[in-house]
């Protein structure tokens, strides 16, 4: 579904990503894990074409680079950024209606409603502007106004951002249950979560991959390393 | 050791020397088309009137193009400082009328900043359009202060200086001559002082100018105060040498005419607003169908100008001048030496930070939290910072650390307590810390790409003596001693990070790396006691970490504390004495290197394990 | 009472120009924020095409007006293509500087096209007016009255109501999440270039056809907008309609007894209170440009 090879990304002066080359099959999760600086946000940001890149990504069958991030939206391409970024003057409501823009014509059969049964715990704000909201009503929202699109390819970047554990759990039970089928890449620094969930891990560091496969050869023990060291 | 002083003492900015050679220059032109075309009417008339917009042009370079103060009101500072020389010359001789006319002008811009000293960006602008709108209807309207029905106003006394009146073209044109040199003369005196960078650093980044200790405010009021006493100088010149006014002179066709100058003659210097004021008298005389069509050649060319020539005309040269650098220096410019290699030696006496003896708490914090909206980023955080260690504060992505950081040192809205030297400060108060000899530096590093790297650095220095717009004018010998002094601090800082040959490039040359020992650099040479680092190694590959490691480390053995949040633990536990962890906000150990890493919470939090 | 209820309708009319300026350079700036200061002489320039068509062209009225905002809504097209297009991702003061440019173009262009003279701008109600209680109330500028009020409850809606005015909000505070979730940049910021334009132009008909006017016709509307939109609060469609009521009567129904000379000052003076002290003007923040 999603293919990238030899992707590299500078900023400046900075390479953040350096020949990164992996695939995404079709209704699996990929989730992407690395420490701080490692690339994963970078890599993200250059799939959803909001940085450019050098190497090619291709999302089923076409190459992408050409295409800027509101086209790639229309075509199924949905991105929840990092630190959620809810439009902060918009009701929940308006959020969600906000996320359908990106259907463009496409049948969905997640609606508003929809995001409503997914976390009940949005319903009883519907008219409330997106600032007054918690981190974890946020990051609900964020992922309710990336579902309402019917995304073909799901980019989730640090779901458990800033988020207690309780709320974390929460957000993962949810995710659990809706995303199965949907083809998803997930940046987690968080590991233990995103290693339940996923069907195949890649492990950045220094804008390379250190690591890739199974979610089981990732022990406590290993990623304690990865992350910690010594 | 010692190599302050194996390298020679900088006498002048580089930029000085050429400064006397080009106002030279200036006035070799000047006389050159005066003898040449001075005969002709019109000709003499266009020579003077060059001089005149460029001199308001200069002005108006400082305070939008240097201070970055967006204003439609410049043209109308000249017309009320010709106005107000008007009136005042009924009563008072010509010259003293002149000056009280600058003094006003001056007095007006200041307080106008002061007053809307809030306002943000366009609404400054807007207020400035209201100015001139202002000062529009006043010199109208206002026949009993004009003098004149309608602001036409006529039978100015002329100025008459040595037997001379300097009225009519050919004398008028001797006595713009004076005028101009005088007002580059003043800009050649300010870029000798702190006064030009500070107010760039105030226009490119407000936060970081005020954690490096500049008044900000001074800086915008003083250089509006400067733009528009040059222009209500030059316009009150102009009342005697023209000995009548009329209010449209000064009309909004001259409020954007000076964007158009200094914009096409480029804003990075004052020679620009020189070039782009030769234009707009020259273009519409010399190119005869351009007078029918002069707004829209004017409109045309600001278009052009600012799509595909940002720089301006000046910018031109220093596209030709940068290339014939680059060859002259291609060692210098093409392979930036790698920070990797640099040889870290012990910090410099000339550096040694001011430390307080029998002080044991640097900085603490109690129950500090920070909220935004419905999040809490810092929750309830009392820490310590004790004199002469390294304490590192890691965590997970989003666990609050550089929040943490903004919260002490006032970037962000907090609440709970601070206390410096066991002294509880308000929090917010950036100045403050400064003060205590606290600096710090930035998750990706705050330096100013449009200065040098020796002007970045000298923007922490610690001694603020002389260094406004009045000691500039009026003490220059002083202030040029202090900034001798200055420079010397500033050059030992470049020497020790390895950057001393970079002192006269461009910031925006540098590599990251450079930029990162830079920032060091110009904390360093605030003689800072305390460094309070956000992520000093994010971009640094692992053999440049380690040469910072380095030099933490010869500023801990020089007595310097640090705080330092970063995420690479094997170069944290190389310098640290003590780590604190942060996980959602929340303080949840503190401990040595070698056992905090074994706590299972630490892990825990790390791996999202509950 | 003749003379209070004359320059309350004058006041109100005058109100009612300025409140559509005021929208008119709202709507690109939640698009794109930036703030065009060529809106002043986009006024001026559709009231000297309407003149043209109508006097020298002989066209019917209706057709005419037609015509003109139809050749606005063109211009403000080709504007954002002159100028915010080209300087996308340079700094804010760039492109405000661009819209002077193409100020300075279009002032030259009318000057050079039409000359200096006062020009007349023929509409069925023009000169036409009804007394009431002893004052002079000319039905031209009831209609100006009309149209902004119906203007404000058009862009109310659609800024409320509409995907399209979602779209445009969602843009002002974040363009990068907007553009994540498929909302089309580029495409919104020349639809809202050109309603500004639009805007601009009905402006400049309704305006124009009060009494006669020349080139300075837009600047003075222009100046009035601004402070319009600051004093009710910035990009607010509610401030805006409130500060240009607020505004008109200071100016011209207070102004009309006192000041008389210099009440033209008293907006100006008004603006820099509020800028100075109340910058959120009497409705919102300004920082929340997505909002209201």
């Amino acid at each position: 579904m999603l293919k990238l090879s030899n992707v590299s990304v500078n900023y400046g002066v900075v390479r953040a990503l350096n020949d990164v080359s992996f695939e995404v099959p079709e209704g699996h999760i990929t989730a992407l894990l690395g420490s701080n600086g490692a690339g994963k946000t970078s890599l993200l940001r250059a799939v959803s074409g909001l940085v450019p890149y050098a190497g090619s990504i291709t999302f089923d069958g076409t190459e992408v680079s050409k295409l800027g991030p509101e086209r790639l939206a229309r075509e199924g391409v949905l991105h929840v950024p990092e630190g959620r970024r809810i439009v902060a003057d918009l009701t929940v409501v308006e959020n969600l209606k906000l996320g359908m823009t990106a259907l463009g014509g496409r049948t969905s059969k997640a609606d508003i409603d929809g995001v409503f049964e997914i976390f009940p715990a949005l319903a009883g704000m519907k008219e409330r502007e997106g600032w007054m909201l918690s981190g974890g009503e946020q990051q609900m929202l964020a992922i309710g106004r990336a579902l309402v699109a019917a995304p073909r390819l799901l980019l989730l970047d640090e779901p458990s951002l800033g988020l207690a554990p309780v709320i974390i759990k929460a957000v993962y039970e949810a995710l659990a249950t809706v995303l199965k089928g949907t083809t998803v890449l997930l940046v987690e620094q968080s590991t233990a979560n995103a290693l339940g969930l996923c069907n195949e891990a890649v492990v950045l560091a220094q804008g390379n991959i250190s690591a890739k496969g199974a979610p089981s050869i990732f022990t406590r023990e290993f990623l304690a390393k990865a992350y910690l060291g010594g | 050791m010692g190599v302050s002083n194996t390298f020679e003492r900088r006498k002048t900015t580089p930029g000085a020397r050429n400064n006397i050679r080009n106002i030279a220059i200036f006035a070799a032109i000047a006389i050159a088309l005066e003898l040449m075309f001075g005969d002709s009417l019109t000709q003499a008339n266009l020579v003077n009137l060059w001089m005149f917009y460029a001199c308001v042009s200069i002005g108006f370079y400082y305070l939008f193009g240097v201070s970055g103060q967006f204003a439609f009101s410049q043209a109308a500072m000249t017309g009320v400082g010709a106005y107000t020389s008007a009136w005042a010359s009924r009563d008072l001789p010509v010259v003293p009328a002149i000056i009280f006319a600058t003094l006003v002008t001056a007095v007006i811009g200041g307080l106008f900043v002061l007053a809307l000293r809030k306002a943000s960006h366009f609404y400054f602008g807007i207020g400035t359009l209201a100015l001139s709108e202002t000062y529009h209807i006043l010199a109208i309207q206002w026949n009993s202060f004009t003098g004149g029905e309608g602001g036409e106003v006529y039978g100015i006394k002329p100025l008459v200086l040595f037997g001379v009146d300097f009225t009519g073209d050919k004398k008028a044109f001797w006595l713009m001559l004076v005028v101009a040199c005088g007002v580059l003369t003043l800009g050649a005196m300010l870029e000798r002082s702190p006064v030009i960078r500070e107010s760039k650093a105030t226009r490119d980044q407000r936060t970081v100018a005020d954690t490096l200790g500049i008044p900000h405010l001074r800086s915008r009021v003083t250089m509006f105060m400067l733009g528009s006493a040059v222009a209500g100088f030059v316009g009150a010149v102009y009342s005697h040498w023209k000995m009548g006014l009329s209010p449209n002179t000064f009309g909004l066709e001259l409020g954007l005419g000076v964007f158009l100058m200094v914009i096409l003659g480029g804003l990075t210097s004052k020679w620009g607003a020189v070039l782009g004021a030769a234009f707009y008298v020259w273009v519409p005389e010399l190119i005869s169908f351009v007078e029918e069509f002069k707004l829209m050649v004017y409109g045309g060319i600001l278009l052009i100008v600012i799509i595909r020539l940002p720089e301006g005309l000046i910018g031109i040269e220093h596209i030709v001048m940068s290339r014939v650098h680059k060859r002259r220096h291609k060692d210098a410019a093409e392979t930036p030496a790698s920070i990797a290699e640099t040889v870290v030696t012990d910090l410099p006496d000339g550096l040694k930070p001011n430390l307080r003896s029998g002080e044991a708490i640097i900085l603490a914090t109690e129950a500090m939290t920070v909220r935004f909206g419905g999040n809490t980023a810092v929750n309830n955080v009392s820490l310590e910072l004790k004199s002469g260690e390294v304490l590192g504060l890691v965590g997970p992505n989003g666990s609050g650390k550089s929040t943490f950081l903004n919260a002490v040192t006032g970037v962000v809205p907090a609440e709970g307590m601070l206390s410096i030297y066991g002294q509880q400060i308000p929090l917010g108060n950036a100045n403050a810390l400064k003060k205590a000899g606290i600096s710090r530096t930035y998750q990706s590093p705050q330096t100013y790409l449009k200065l040098t790297c020796l002007e970045d650095v000298l923007l922490s220095t610690s001694d603020r003596k002389f260094t406004g717009v009045a000691a500039a004018i009026l003490r220059p010998f002083v202030t040029l001693k202090h900034e001798r002094a200055r420079w010397a601090i500033a050059e030992d800082a470049l020497d020790w990070v390895g950057l001393r040959h970079l002192a006269d490039v461009k910031v925006a040359q540098l590599t990251y790396g450079q930029r990162r020992l830079l920032e060091l650099a110009r904390a360093i040479a605030g003689k800072t006691s305390t460094l309070l680092l956000d992520e000093p190694s994010a971009g640094l590959n692992a053999s440049e970490t380690e040469v910072l490691g380095e030099y933490l480390m010869k500023l801990h053995a020089a007595g310097v504390s640090i705080l330092i949040v970063d995420h690479k633990v094997d170069f944290l536990n190389s310098i640290c004495d003590r780590i604190a962890v942060l996980n959602v906000g929340n303080l949840i150990t503190i401990g040595t290197p070698d056992t905090v890493w074994d706590d299972s919470r630490v892990v825990d939090a790390y791996l999202g394990t509950q | 009472m003749g003379f209070f209820i004359e320059n309350l309708i004058n006041a109100l009319s005058y109100g009612a120009a300025i409140t559509l300026a005021a929208f008119s350079f709202m709507v690109p700036l939640k698009a794109t924020n930036i703030v065009s200061f060529a809106q002043g002489d986009f006024i001026s320039l559709s009231a000297f095409i309407g003149a043209w068509l109508i006097t020298d062209k002989g066209w019917n009225w209706s057709i005419a007006y037609g015509a003109t905002l139809v050749i606005m809504f063109a211009a403000g097209v080709v504007f954002e293509r002159l100028t915010h297009g080209p300087l996308r991702g340079r700094p804010v003061d760039e492109v405000i500087i661009a819209t002077l440019g193409v100020a300075f173009i279009i002032r030259g262009f009318i000057s050079r096209w039409r000359g200096a003279n006062p020009q007349n701008l023929e509409s069925p109600l023009r000169g036409k007016f009804f007394t009431f209680a002893g004052a002079v109330i000319p039905y031209q500028r009831l209609v100006l009255i009309a149209v902004a009020i119906f203007v404000t409850l058009i862009l109310y809606y659609v800024f409320q109501r509409t995907a399209f005015g979602l779209q445009l909000r969602a843009l002002a505070t974040d363009p990068e999440v907007a553009r994540l979730h498929g909302v089309r940049t580029t495409r919104l910021a020349v639809i809202a270039f050109g309603i500004s334009s639009f805007l601009c132009g009905l402006t400049g008909l309704l305006v124009g056809s009060l009494s006669s006017f020349d080139i300075g016709l837009g600047f003075a509307i222009m100046l009035g907008g601004f402070c319009a939109a600051i004093i009710g609060g910035w990009g607010s469609i509610a401030g805006a309609f409130v500060g240009g009521l607020v505004l008109s009567l200071i100016e011209r129904l207070f102004g009309a007894y006192y000041f008389t000379h210099f009440r033209e000052m008293l907006p100006l003076v008004f603006l820099f209170l509020f800028i100075a002290v109340r910058q959120r003007g009497i409705f919102r923040g300004a920082e929340s440009y997505g909002r209201l």
